[in-house]
Formats: C-alpha cells, sequence, structure tokens
C-alpha cells in the first residue's frame, strides 16, 4: 500500500494555478525526489503534504486514511525545512525533544529517544549546544533528528542539500541516503538540483508548470527520458534538429542532405509518420569525437572546437559545426573528452559522430 | 590607523557625532554639578559643595505618594500596552487583513498627534464616560499614549522572527498557542522587554497627559517636581532628577546586558533564510 497518496492535486494561490492535477504515490520506505526549476510547483506540494495548504481540489491520504482536514500538528509528518528552522532559543536537545514533548512523552522515554536520535545523525556529546554555535552541517542534522524522532508517515525535505557547501554535500548526501535506508522511512525530497534527486532517490517525479512531466528511476530518466524537455533538465544535453526519417524500419533523424543519425524513438506507441520535424538528442559523454579527416560522412559532423572548459575527470569541448546542416542557425554542441592526455586545443578541427545506442529522436523541434 | 579613520569625510561624521553628543548630553551634566552646588539658589559652576539638596528630596511635596501613583500607573499602563501590543503586532505582521498600513499608522498614531489635543481630547472623553480625575482614566490615558512603542518594537522583533518556525512547531504536533507560546513568542522577548520599557519610562515621564487628567490629591511625581519647581529655585529638583538619571541608566544598562535590547536584530542572525519552490 502507498504510504502517500498524492490524488489530483491541485491548489490555486493568489488566483493563479499552482498546482494542476498532480498525483503521486509513495511506496513505503521509498525515498521520491520532487525535481523541478523554481515556480513549477513543488514547495506548493510539500507544503500542501505538511497541511499548511489547503487544495482546492483532489486529496491526500496517509495509509489509506484521507487526510485533508488534518491541521499540521495531527499529521505526523516529519519535516526539515531549506533554513532548518531550529528553534534558537533551545539547545540541541531541546529541539530534538520537541515533537515528544508536544507527544506528552516521559521524561525518560524522551531523553533516550534524543540520545538514540542524536547518535543516529552522528552528534552525540552536543546535546547542550544552542543552533547559533553550530555548522551548517550540524544544523542540518539537529533538524533531521528533531524530524525522525516522531516517527514520521513520511519524512520531508526542503532542497536538503541546497545551503551547504559542495564538500559537506557530498558528505551529507550519503549519510542521508544511510539514514533514508537504516530507517526505512517513507522520504520526499523537493529539490532544484538534478544531481541531489539522481544520488538521493528511488524514483524522481520532474515537476514542470504544476504538473509532473515523468515518473521513473534515476537511471531510466537520465538514460532514456520521455521528452527533449526532461532530458535537458535532467542533466547536460546536446540537441539536433531535423526531419524524421525511417531507413529498414530503423527511425532516424535526417540532419541535412548528407548526413542522417540513427537512434530510438522516445516516444511510445505514438507512431508520427516520416518527414516530420524531430529531434535528435544525445548526452555530452555519448558524443565520439573523431580527429579529422573525420569517419563517415553520412554520421560524422565536422566542427571546430571554440572553447574547451576543465572540469578535472573530463574535459567538456563546445563544438561549432561547420556550416548550418539543418537550416534552423549555427549549431552548437558539446562533448566530452578524458582531461588526461587532452590532445585538443582551441580552433583544432574534429568531427564528432553519434553512437545510435545513445541517439534518442524526440518529435518536433527543440525548443 | 585604519583606512575609514584616516578619510576626512568620516573623521568629519566622527567629530559631528562626539559634537552632538556633548551637546545631548549637556544638560544632564549641567544638571548634575548643580545638584552638588552648597548655595541657596542654582548657580553654576557652584561655589561651594554640598549634599544638602539630596536630602531635600523629601520636602518636595507628597513625593512619596506621587512616586507611587507615577509607578503604579507606569507599571500597569506598561503591561497592559505590551500585552495589547503582541496581540496588534501579530495581526499587522502575520494575519492577511485588510487595510494594514492603515490600521498601523493608527495604532501609532499617538506618536505623531500633539499631546495637548490628545489631553483635551481624553479629558472630554472621561468627563463623557463618568470617569474622569480617577486612577483608571489616568491609566487609560497613559495606555494610550505609550502603546506605540511597544507595537513598534514587537513589529520589529516579529518582522525579523522566523516565520518556519512556527510551522516547523505544527509539524512537530504543537498546537498553535502552544507553538505561539514555546517558540513565536521566546522570539519576541526582546522587542516584548524594549517596548515595555520604553512605555514604561514614558510613562512615568509623562508631564502634559497626566496634567490634564489628575486633579487634588491625585498627581504624579512629574507634576509634583514641576510644581516644586514653579516655587522654588533650589537645586532640590537638580538633586532629584540626578537621581532619576541614574537609576534610569542603570535600568537601560540592565535590560541591555541582559536581553540586547539595543541589538534586537542580533539573535536572528543565521536563522531567517529565504523560501524558494
Amino acid at each position: 500500500m502507498a504510504s502517500v497518496r498524492i490524488d489530483r492535486l491541485s491548489i490555486e494561490l493568489g488566483g493563479q494555478s499552482i498546482l494542476k492535477g498532480v498525483s503521486l504515490d509513495l511506496a513505503d520506505g521509498e525515498c521520491v525526489a520532487l525535481l523541478g526549476p523554481s515556480g513549477c510547483g513543488k514547495t506548493t506540494t510539500l507544503r500542501a503534504i505538511a497541511g499548511f495548504l489547503r487544495p482546492d481540489s483532489g486529496s491526500i491520504a496517509f495509509n489509506g486514511i484521507c487526510v485533508d482536514d488534518a491541521p499540521p500538528y495531527r499529521r505526523n509528518v516529519g519535516l526539515v525545512f531549506q533554513d532548518y528552522a531550529l528553534f534558537p532559543h533551545m539547545t540541541v536537545a531541546e529541539n530534538v525533544a520537541y515533537g515528544l514533548r508536544m507527544r506528552g512523552a516521559g521524561r525518560d522515554e524522551i531523553s533516550r529517544a534524543v540520545c538514540d536520535a542524536l547518535d543516529r545523525v552522528q552528534l552525540s556529546g552536543f546535546q547542550t549546544r544552542l543552533p547559533a554555535r553550530l555548522s551548517g552541517g550540524q544544523r542540518q542534522r539537529v533538524a533531521l533528528a528533531r524530524a525522525i524522532i516522531i516517527k514520521p508517515v513520511v519524512l520531508l525535505l526542503d532542497e536538503p542539500l541546497g545551503a551547504l557547501d559542495r564538500k559537506l554535500r557530498d558528505g551529507m548526501q550519503v549519510e542521508l541516503k544511510r539514514l533514508q535506508r537504516e530507517l526505512a522511512i517513507t522520504t520526499l525530497i523537493v529539490t532544484h538540483d538534478q544531481e541531489e534527486a539522481l544520488s538521493l532517490s528511488d524514483r524522481i517525479a520532474v515537476m514542470f508548470g504544476g504538473r509532473i512531466a515523468a515518473i521513473d528511476t534515476p537511471r531510466k530518466l537520465y538514460g532514456t527520458p520521455p521528452s527533449a524537455e526532461i532530458m535537458a533538465f535532467l542533466g547536460r544535453a546536446n540537441f539536433i534538429p531535423g526531419t524524421l526519417q525511417r531507413i529498414d524500419g530503423v527511425p532516424g533523424v535526417r540532419v541535412s542532405q548528407a548526413v542522417r543519425l540513427s537512434g530510438t524513438l522516445a516516444y511510445g506507441n505514438d507512431e508520427p509518420g516520416d518527414g516530420l520535424p524531430a529531434t535528435l538528442g544525445i548526452r555530452p559523454e555519448h558524443v565520439r569525437i573523431v580527429p579529422e579527416p573525420g569517419g563517415d560522412p553520412a554520421v560524422t559532423l565536422p566542427g571546430t572546437i571554440v572553447d574547451i572548459i576543465y572540469k578535472g575527470v573530463s574535459a567538456e569541448l563546445i563544438l561549432r559545426i561547420d556550416g548550418d546542416p539543418s537550416a534552423t542557425g549555427p549549431l552548437t554542441l558539446c562533448a566530452d573528452a578524458p582531461a588526461g592526455g587532452l590532445v585538443f586545443k582551441r580552433e583544432d578541427r574534429i568531427s564528432v559522430s553519434f553512437p545510435s545506442e545513445h541517439c534518442l529522436i524526440f518529435k518536433g523541434e527543440p525548443e | 590607523m585604519r583606512r575609514s579613520e584616516r578619510d576626512p569625510l568620516s573623521r568629519i561624521t566622527a567629530i559631528t557625532a562626539w559634537l552632538v553628543m556633548l551637546f545631548l548630553l549637556f544638560p544632564v551634566f549641567f544638571t548634575t554639578v548643580v545638584s552638588f552646588g552648597a548655595a541657596d539658589l542654582i548657580e553654576f559652576p557652584p561655589r561651594d559643595w554640598s549634599l544638602r539638596w539630596y536630602l531635600n528630596i523629601g520636602d518636595i511635596h507628597r513625593v512619596g505618594t506621587a512616586a507611587a501613583y507615577s509607578l503604579g500607573i507606569a507599571l500597569g499602563a506598561g503591561v497592559i500596552a505590551t500585552l495589547l501590543a503582541i496581540g496588534i503586532a501579530i495581526s499587522l505582521v502575520r494575519l492577511p487583513l485588510p487595510g494594514k498600513a492603515a490600521i498601523g499608522a493608527f495604532v501609532t498614531s499617538p506618536v505623531a498627534i500633539p499631546i495637548v489635543a490628545l489631553g483635551i481630547a481624553l479629558i472630554q472623553f472621561f468627563i463623557w464616560l463618568g470617569i474622569s480625575f480617577t486612577w483608571y482614566s489616568l491609566l487609560i490615558g497613559h495606555l494610550i499614549l505609550v502603546i506605540a512603542y511597544p507595537v513598534r518594537t514587537i513589529v520589529a522583533s516579529l518582522a525579523l522572527s522566523n516565520p518556519s518556525l512556527e510551522e516547523a512547531a505544527s509539524s512537530l504536533g504543537a498546537r498553535p498557542l502552544m507553538a505561539f507560546m514555546t517558540v513565536t513568542l521566546p522570539q519576541l522577548k526582546p522587542g516584548l522587554i524594549c517596548g515595555f520599557l520604553f512605555a514604561f519610562l514614558i510613562s512615568f515621564d509623562n508631564y502634559p497627559i497626566s496634567i490634564f487628567l489628575v486633579r487634588g490629591a491625585l498627581t504624579t511625581l512629574p507634576i509634583e517636581v514641576f510644581n516644586y519647581i514653579s516655587q522654588n529655585f533650589d537645586p532640590t529638583p537638580a538633586a532629584f532628577s540626578t537621581l532619576y538619571t541614574l537609576a534610569l541608566s542603570a535600568l537601560i544598562i540592565w535590560a541591555e546586558k541582559r536581553w540586547s535590547i539595543i541589538s534586537l536584530s542580533v539573535e536572528s542572525e543565521g536563522t531567517g533564510g529565504k523560501r524558494t519552490n
């Protein structure tokens, strides 16, 4: 049974429709990331689950029981705010104990549970500190301990890594994952950071404009995104416009008179006809670089390196493709090359080819 | 030497600030010096020194009773104004009220209305109510006079406090009243104390409103001191003022040490955050 079921949730705020029928199920113990650009309605969804917003239509159920009429303090939801919202006048222990105190738990039970929760987030010994005397990462641990101590139906994390610096993020990421697995706690992470979503969640729900555009495992959504928009949002992507053309039943995109690139249709049973506009999508790490003079002119595009962005393990080459192959303006592509032994420099002439197993074909022209 | 101190503009600013400070402090200095004079009339600088005027404070007519009245009125007005101000400030900052700005301006308007006009209005109002020249009417008059101050300081505290704290409390199972008492109220403490102190001091010190609202045996300390001054020209009021200034300074220093009322914003540092969607 789904531990959280969101059913066709719609919310208007200030005359503006923020959520337009959002449906989402979280299985028991599952970690789902709600990923989308700012203003897409993901925080609104989180606030509706926590009970701070009433849906205009649709409903939310926890473990099969509708909670639409339950105020936030009856919902038993563990909420970790983006800014942590620790009570500044209370010590770490008092912050963590708050939820149990409100439930009228006994003194012994509370102190045992506080110790246990602080242990879990590796903050034993910080009981008497005030939040102002903690680092960002420690504050987040306290916020987590405070949220899990009430054994919530669902743990809601609002941009959990957003306020931390790079190094802390990586550590916290590992720890969040461990904690989530250990406690087998149903978790919803709201984030605009695709990396955060990819690394933390069992499934990702991509949200655009108040609707859920796709829900799937991180691997599937990244590898075979259902639309060009999702492909662009989840990671880096190249898009090459053209028209759809099948040869022996194998779909491909005709980019120019000379070049046709084959790939996989990204959309299911909806079979578009040949000759309609289509877009070929490929991730930079899959673009193959061929030093000039390049390979088969029917499947490669020649161009010039206009920039090289060094990234440590790899380097990102920015390429200007010769001419105007698809007559829609100059085409700029991104390709990754291993940074070790990088032989390229700016203004070098190279060709690129596109392994068909990594090429996805989307309907229409790129935006 | 830091660079800013060499900068001619900041040097001029610093000198101006010191001059203004001296100007403001001069009357206090003058009064204090005069209070230690031995002569029967005020002279500056005194030729001989004495503490006799301090012993003479008791000669101010009804000084004890008037002080008790003033203290009672100031405490009452301060406490009631602060309690009322909590509700007003919360409605002004947190509730989606129509015409918030107008309500805010109205509540804080006694600061802007001439006190004489306010006094005349109040006395007519109290006569109409039939409670004129009573302790209660004096209290209500002072309440109206001082409520603007706690409203302002509590609004400031509330604006600085992080609204997600209350939501966090609520998500942890606290009912609204509980969340307010355990989480919001402690955040407002500096504003409450600062507002109460303002209200208390302004009420305790007030002359013009009181003069409209008192008669006969019901007088306040500032009125009795003023009456004394209008009939005598010895330094007794100066001695009184010196003690009063000392007591006030001690009170304010203690409150600042204890609650950092002047640096209201320090506590909320690091907890205020933005919410993004």
